[in-house]
């Protein structure tokens, strides 16, 4: 690729921006809980206009993942599951539909959303067996760390191709061939994109270093969890390609992250178990 | 009375002793003849191990997934997935014990 045709990360970021944003209930949430006198109800009026997705949290918030039993109103999992949280989980459950105008043929949104959730659960349950506080960001954050992917495809459909092609031959991983031929990789263009929607750090920068943890300077822990539960999921083959070899672990990064192997078994195993039902769970018009 | 991993755990076991949620919150008693529901209690509440009355038979009767797969099997296997992990360092014990699992998971889904 010629060196002028090359996008830089801030026109892609700006290109995604202009075809699609975060859905309006997003924005209208983050109003609403930024607002000192807004109330729980408040909030639950919003999302109650959106019968889809209130069935579909709902559903989520009645599953294993959470542990509740009987939520039966939309405040009461706003109660529960924190206000940010559950703005962050609508982001989660809404983004993929702002990108269905991606071809078919460049990357089959069924699978992309099956591998972010269950990217989402593993990341989850690594945390939880961490004892780590707040696990629900590791959900979100699991859910997005391939929208930079989902940015490219829609934005440059020809230069994800090739590096595609590539990758079925030259033996290398996509964010390795992607920095070679973009300067930038889907994981910095996913970061930068969900800090230019105002998404908190604690979920934009894990998924910008989630290839490569040790880089991050803040969100260190938090990506190397993510980055490992890309790993698991690649291993094995939730809706990934496995004819492309998968990413290499930052093992300085894991080995700092303390996890007992004789816990991998236990997230995988459990991580299963939840993956059907939560899939069916927030099963909605992707 | 005998502690085993909850993924060993099978329903119509028998508890040894309480089991409670990490908050405490106190999720079966002694005594509880477990069913599948209780399991996926147990897994929803990040419960890792639980102490059962031992059965008369050895060991409890417990055979994993692994017993039943030959080692030659899974060698075969693990050699086949190889290729999909050439960017790792393979005598990593998080990468051993990944091929590990898929490579179980395949011999699974083939015999299935």
């Amino acid at each position: 690729m010629k060196t002028d045709l090359i996008p830089s990360l801030d026109r892609v970021v700006s290109a995604t921006r202009s075809i699609c944003s975060p859905p309006l209930i997003y924005n209208r949430l983050n109003e609403t809980i930024n607002h000192p006198r807004a109330s729980i109800q408040d909030i639950a009026r919003i999302i109650s206009e959106d019968q889809g997705l209130t069935a579909r949290l709902l559903r989520m918030a009645n599953s294993p993942l959470y542990g509740f039993t009987r939520i039966d109103s939309i405040s009461r999992a706003v109660t529960l599951i924190g206000t940010r949280e559950i703005r962050d989980l609508v982001l989660a459950l809404t983004i993929t539909k702002s990108f269905q105008k991606i071809p078919e043929n460049l990357l089959k949104l069924e699978e992309h959303w099956q591998h972010s959730v269950a990217c989402a659960i593993i990341s989850k349950n690594i945390a939880f067996y961490l004892r780590e506080p707040n696990v629900e960001r590791f959900f979100v954050a699991g859910i997005l760390h391939d929208i930079g992917r989902l940015a490219l495809c829609l934005v440059h459909p020809e230069a994800v191709r090739s590096i595609h092609e590539r990758a079925l031959h030259a033996n290398q991983s996509l964010y390795v061939l992607e920095q070679k031929s973009l300067k930038f990789d889907h994981a910095k263009l996913g970061g930068a994109l969900l800090k230019a929607w105002n998404i908190p750090d604690n979920i934009s920068q894990p998924v910008a270093f989630h290839h490569q943890p040790s880089l991050s300077r803040s969100y260190k822990r938090d990506a190397t969890i993510i980055h490992a539960a890309d790993l698991i999921c690649h291993s094995l083959a939730y809706g990934t390609n496995p004819r492309i070899p998968i990413s290499r672990l930052d093992e300085k990064a894991w080995s700092e992250l303390e996890f007992p192997l004789s816990g991998l078994e236990t997230v995988v195993k459990q991580s299963d178990l939840q993956l059907e039902e939560i899939l069916v769970a927030i099963r909605g018009d992707l | 009375m005998t502690s085993i991993s909850i993924d060993q755990a099978q329903a119509k076991m028998t508890l040894a002793s309480d089991v409670f949620g990490r908050n405490g919150r106190l999720l079966a008693t002694q005594g509880t003849v477990i069913s599948e529901q209780h399991l996926l209690a147990f897994r929803t509440w990040g419960i890792r191990e639980i102490e059962i009355v031992s059965a008369d038979n050895n060991e409890t009767g417990i055979k994993t997934v692994t017993d039943a797969i030959s080692a030659e099997q899974l060698k075969e296997t693990m050699e086949q997935i190889q290729p999909r992990f050439c960017l790792n360092n393979l005598s990593h014990p998080l990468i051993a014990d990944l091929m590990r699992l898929c490579a179980i998971r395949r011999i699974s889904a083939d015999e299935n």
